[in-house]
């Protein structure tokens, strides 16, 4: 069994994008209680008093014994509608790492017809082993998700990508596909499908758009838990190593003892600030971190031999600090998986990876600016366009007057 | 994951590597080489406290024994005779112009060692054209002044004179294989690109062959010759192969070797200096970073 963290003093939430919060300060919530709706529902993950409520949430920890569950829905009769909705409503997203919510891949994946569901279990990150323990300890349990995934419309195969330590064991209407041996970045999911199905996806599009729906072998047991009526409240986190069960919302300063921590792995993880920060739906893993001493680049280029997609890894740090989108986009720092690769290999102990998304979060509110710009060009053409409608429809009306007048002098 | 090597640890390993070839010269060119070299070590970590001091920087920057391997170079590249000042200036300005100008390590557009060299030898030629010749030597100058001057002589009558030596040039031989032997195992470590040191090694053969006649000092020697006389080893590999200012991708490093080497031969057979390494070098680090972009 894998031990369960538990919640002890206060919990806090960051409320998600196109979300509300449905609680007020001072609301008594009960453990799987919403405490925000919409596209991200979230739900307390511990039964007690609602503190203050603005960009984030915080409740303060009373007693754990209550519970609020959902009527748990039969896995093997479940509509599509029924599974939608009770995946929106568990506050379900990507517990891989990329928190996309569920409902909407599952509304893509039927929009767009998909054929296949990937459940990725290709864990390739050392140091992160949330997907081998789930799968050695609660492989049974995904069964009920599986069997309402395949039950989708327009499904017709359901493939679980593992490695060998990542193999559940069991079997059932589906096929466990084994990668023989497996590198970082393997389990990224359009490098999967290129190895499982030799399906390109480009970086640009989604593997729905293709035909193929990767979902985390962590959501799927979500799911699994959603049918049982249980919301998401608690997901697996690798600390340092060990695997726990830890409750969403949970402080991170209770997990660590450093002012820094690393969230993610230790090739592409993030290292936040503990004050103020909460496992969310996206900490995959939580360590301790100190610093480094970094010296200055001295483009050895080992940075450029490690990226697997081949980028010209030293170039674009240079680029990236001063936010030179031009040369970024021109040099693919999209193609950028942020698999930190890049950033063991440093002889100056550069953190590589960091510096990069200094360069990638240019690029994305550069691409921003340029959605509003063309949507702004868009709306001025239509405005002149309607305009000039305007116009023609009451020249024409006063065509048609003038017409008539004369006609009627015409009569005269 | 731990496994990596630090700069200095890199850095200290170049350096290492230029023990043998540092040594070679001392046994053939005499204890002033010793002087000179640590001459030139105190002057470019004075400068390097300096310049790190003057920009605020962190001192522990000292250490990285980048201002070491400069040092070392411009060491090697200077005559034995030259007048302690001059290796200080060299020394000065390698650190200082060369690399703190431009914002310290990894910054600096040109190899610092070469600018510091450079800048001397356009300020002192003649006391830096003359090198040690062997004790019954006939013509007076080195075997690449000879290639390139006293025309009208073959190559087997040049061979009889002692300047020319066992295969390349009397001395430069024995030190242009320890740098081969120094050059080879930073290779093997794989702590320089092999693709530079090779590319400027092979252009500077093709272009000797292609120059070579049926035999006289009117061309520029055999291969071999170019090989072994004057800095080519050690430029190949030492100088040229400076991470912070040769081109990333392997198209851009052939590229730059070509530079680099056709450069040297272009100085070698028609300048006005003993040898094109420097200026070679400088111009190859001048193309990098348009290499670079053209070639990501």
């Amino acid at each position: 069994m894998i031990e369960e963290v538990s919640a002890t003093r206060v919990l806090g939430y960051h409320l998600g994008r196109n979300s509300r919060w449905c609680v007020k300060p001072g609301d008594p919530v009960i453990k799987g209680s919403p405490i925000a709706q919409g596209e991200r529902w979230q739900h307390a993950a511990a039964s007690g008093v609602v503190t203050s409520v603005s960009t984030s949430a915080l409740i303060e920890v009373q007693s754990d014994r209550q519970e609020d569950t959902m009527l748990p829905l039969d896995a093997a009769n479940v509509s599509a509608t029924a599974l939608i909705e009770r995946v929106q409503k568990a506050g379900i997203e990507g517990l891989g790492g990329a928190a996309y919510p569920t409902h909407l891949k599952l509304l893509a994946a039927i929009r767009h017809n998909v054929h296949t569901v990937v459940i990725n279990a290709v864990e390739c990150e050392p140091g992160i082993s949330c997907d081998a323990m789930l799968a050695r300890c609660h492989a049974r349990d995904l069964l009920p998700a599986l069997t309402a995934l395949r039950q989708l419309p327009g499904i017709d195969q359901l493939v679980i990508a593992c490695s060998g330590h990542t193999r559940p064991g069991i079997t059932g209407n589906f096929e466990i596909r084994e990668l023989p041996q497996t590198r970082p970045t393997d389990g990224e999911e359009r490098r999967l499908l290129q190895t499982l199905f030799d399906v390109e996806v480009r970086r640009d599009s989604y593997p729905v758009a293709a035909g193929f729906m990767v979902i985390n072998i962590g959501t799927l047991l979500a799911i699994s838990e959603a049918l049982a009526g249980k919301p998401l409240i608690r997901r697996l986190v690798t600390l340092t190593g060990d695997v726990r069960w830890v409750p969403i919302g949970l402080p991170i300063a209770s997990l660590v003892s450093t002012p820094l921590f690393r969230s993610g792995g230790p090739l592409s993880g993030v290292i936040q600030n503990t004050s103020h920060a909460f496992v969310d739906k996206t900490s995959n893993a939580i360590s301790e971190v100190t610093p480094e001493r970094s010296s200055e680049c001295i483009r050895c280029g080992r940075c450029d031999e490690s990226c697997p997609e081949h980028l010209p890894v030293a170039q674009l740090l240079a680029w990236s600090g001063g936010g030179h989108v031009q040369q970024l986009s021109a040099l693919k720092l999209d193609d950028c998986i942020e698999c930190g690769l890049c950033n063991p290999v440093c002889p100056s102990h550069i953190d590589v990876l960091a510096g990069l998304r200094l360069g990638l979060d240019s690029l994305r509110a550069d691409q921003q600016r340029m959605v509003v710009v063309q949507e702004a060009l868009a709306r001025s053409s239509r405005h002149t366009l309607r305009l000039a409608e305007l116009e023609r429809i009451q020249s024409d009306r006063r065509a048609a007057r003038l017409d008539r007048l004369r006609q009627g002098q015409n009569d005269d | 994951m731990t496994d990596r090597r630090s700069t200095r640890e890199i850095m200290l390993w170049v350096a290492a590597a230029l023990m043998p070839a540092l040594l070679t010269s001392g046994y053939w060119f005499g204890w002033q080489v010793l002087v000179q070299a640590t001459v030139a070590v105190i002057a470019a970590l004075v400068t390097e406290l300096v310049c790190l001091r003057l920009r605020g920087a962190s001192l522990v920057a000292l250490g990285d024994g980048s201002a070491l391997v400069t040092a070392l170079l411009i060491a090697m590249a200077l005559p034995p005779a030259t007048p302690p000042g001059v290796t200080v200036g060299a020394a000065v300005f390698a650190i200082g112009l060369g690399k703190h100008a431009f914002g310290g390590l990894g910054q600096n557009l040109f190899n610092p060692a070469m600018v510091g060299y450079a800048m001397v030898l356009v300020s002192f030629p003649a006391a830096l054209a003359t090198w040690p010749l062997p004790p019954d030597a006939v013509s007076g100058a080195t075997l690449l002044d000879v290639l390139k001057h006293d025309h009208g002589r073959t190559l087997a009558e040049l061979r009889l004179d002692p300047v020319a030596g066992g295969i390349g040039a009397w001395g430069f031989e024995w030190i242009a294989a320890a740098s081969l032997a120094g050059g080879l195992l930073l290779v093997a470590k794989g702590l320089v690109a092999w693709r530079v040191s090779i590319g400027i090694l092979v252009t500077c053969s093709l272009l000797a062959m292609a120059m070579h006649d049926s035999g006289s000092t009117n061309s520029l020697g055999t291969p071999v010759q170019q090989w072994f006389s004057g800095g080519l080893i050690l430029a190949a590999f030492f100088v040229a192969t400076d991470p912070v200012t040769h081109p990333r991708s392997p198209t851009a490093q052939w590229l730059f070797a070509l530079v680099i080497g056709s450069t040297i031969m272009a100085i070698r057979g028609y300048g006005n200096y003993p040898d094109g390494i420097a200026f070679g070098i400088l111009l190859g680090n001048a193309c990098a970073p348009w290499l670079d972009r053209r070639w990501p």
